[in-house]
């Protein structure tokens, strides 16, 4: 199989990760929970996972990283812990339904979507414009899980001179992109993409700037005759047990992709991008809705072929070629709206830094055949 | 040989100061809090030589951790030693 669907999940992962699971399976313990000798292994387990976070988004204070499942639960802590009915949120066409739909779910809550260019790329300006007396919150996809445009967060953060908390989904950028912490108020990340990390990691990074309330409450093994949760991070945040076998592995993606460093990432999956991209653009009937210019893109693309479903060109890739892609709506249907693309969704091929130059060159022959009618 | 405990909130807070403290003072063992030190229910300490005192205290402080407050073993119990 030659996985493309990198942007759902990293297909393969450094054998220092599927290690590290499984030496914690082999002796598990609550982390947290106790002090005795296995409780405590598993603790500092936990506690390096918070560390390595630490060290890749330049942050001095380990506790700031909540764990979580996932993004979305991390993006689901965020808005509903800061935005408060009747308030007004400002965020783009580019988001993921695990952005818009907990907005939504919030009472009477006024959002203001800002659409960017036909790319989805938003300005700073745009989003300064749209602030309001009551804006509560300013939601950004840093990098488009559609097709895959950056947005200028930085840029966004030094506008907003109103201390608005600015919440970053890096879904998709986070172990692609260098990213600083300390310009943003909460950035909310998966462990099982650009990380490397095994599915059921994530986390929720909270700067002093800002503390949202509770969705969640239960156990945190500490403070116990409260009945509220903990008021200190990363327990007031961290109900239940956590899985301590998902971060172990996650520490060693972690560590993989330090190891191989950012420019490396970037340098291998822009070159492989660049190949699908030119090669994608000399097939007739193919239409791209990704800007060729690689400083404005992670590591995925849209298209579609003419006249072929989305979901039907996947079912080809993965029946009759072997290849992973994702068809439809990738769970983002605003951003179809913003790139003319909500009749049938899109293609998506996406990248990871095990993809190989051969692997592209059977997926652009593949495309080919199917534009064709030759398979 | 006396001993004092440096009890936290949090384990997370607790095992910072001991990653910090490892290899600096000897022994810094990481234990769930005796109940009467831990008001608000569960927490952890940290148990160290009391001539370590100072010392743990001053990274704790440079840490910017919240100590809930620092006792001394004695043979009735624990004294409030906190600065």
């Amino acid at each position: 199989m030659i996985y493309l669907d990198n942007a759902a999940t990293t297909g393969k992962k450094p054998s220092a990760v599927i290690k590290a699971v499984q030496r914690e399976l082999s002796a598990p313990a609550n982390p947290g929970r106790s002090a005795h000798t296995l409780s405590l292994k598993s603790m500092n387990k936990i506690y390096e996972a918070r560390e390595m976070l630490a060290t890749l988004f330049h942050s001095s204070s380990p506790e700031r990283f909540v764990l979580t499942p996932n993004a979305t639960f991390a993006l689901n802590f965020a808005i509903k812990g800061i935005v408060r009915p009747y308030s007004h949120v400002i965020t783009t066409a580019m988001e993921h339904n695990s952005v818009l739909r907990p907005l939504n779910a919030i009472k009477g809550v006024d959002i203001t979507i800002v659409e960017g260019d036909r790319f989805g790329r938003v300005t700073s300006e745009e989003i300064k414009n749209k602030i309001k007396s009551n804006t509560a919150l300013i939601v950004i996809n840093h990098s488009s899980n559609v097709n895959g445009i950056i947005q200028d967060i930085k840029k966004i953060s030094e506008i907003n001179d109103k201390k608005i908390p600015l919440l970053i989904d890096a879904s998709q950028s986070a172990g692609f992109i260098d990213i600083n912490c300390n310009s943003y108020d909460m950035i909310a990340l998966p462990g099982h993409k650009g990380l490397y990390g095994p599915q059921g990691t994530g986390a929720l990074y909270i700067s002093p700037s800002v503390f949202p309330d509770t969705i969640i409450e239960g156990g945190t093994g500490s403070d116990s005759k409260n009945l509220n949760n903990p008021d200190y991070l990363p327990d007031r945040f961290e109900s239940g047990t956590l899985n301590c076998p998902g971060f172990c592995g996650l520490i060693e993606g972690i560590k993989f992709v330090l190891s191989e460093g950012f420019s490396a990432i970037q340098e291998k999956e822009h070159y492989l991008l660049k190949l699908m991209l030119e090669g994608l653009s000399v097939i007739k009937g193919v239409e791209i809705y990704t800007p060729y210019n690689l400083n404005e893109i992670a590591n995925l693309l849209s298209f579609n072929i003419k006249n072929i479903e989305s979901s039907s060109v996947a079912d080809i890739l993965n029946s009759k070629f072997g290849i992973a892609v994702r068809p439809g709506y990738h769970c983002a249907y605003p951003a179809h709206q913003r790139l003319n693309t909500e009749k049938s969704g899109t293609v998506r091929a996406s990248l990871s830094y095990f993809n190989t130059k051969n692997e592209i060159f059977s997926f652009l022959n593949a495309i080919n055949r199917i534009s064709s009618g030759a398979y | 040989m006396s001993y004092c405990l440096a009890v936290f909130s949090s384990i997370t807070y607790a095992n910072r100061i001991k990653k910090i403290l490892d290899g600096k003072i000897g022994y810094a063992a990481l234990m769930h809090a005796p109940s009467t030190l831990s008001t608000k229910g569960c927490a952890y300490c940290l148990r160290f030589r009391k001539k370590h005192l100072d010392e743990v205290i001053k990274v704790t402080e440079n840490s910017n951790i919240a100590v809930k407050g620092f006792f001394e073993e004695t043979p009735n119990g624990y004294r409030n030693i906190s600065p």
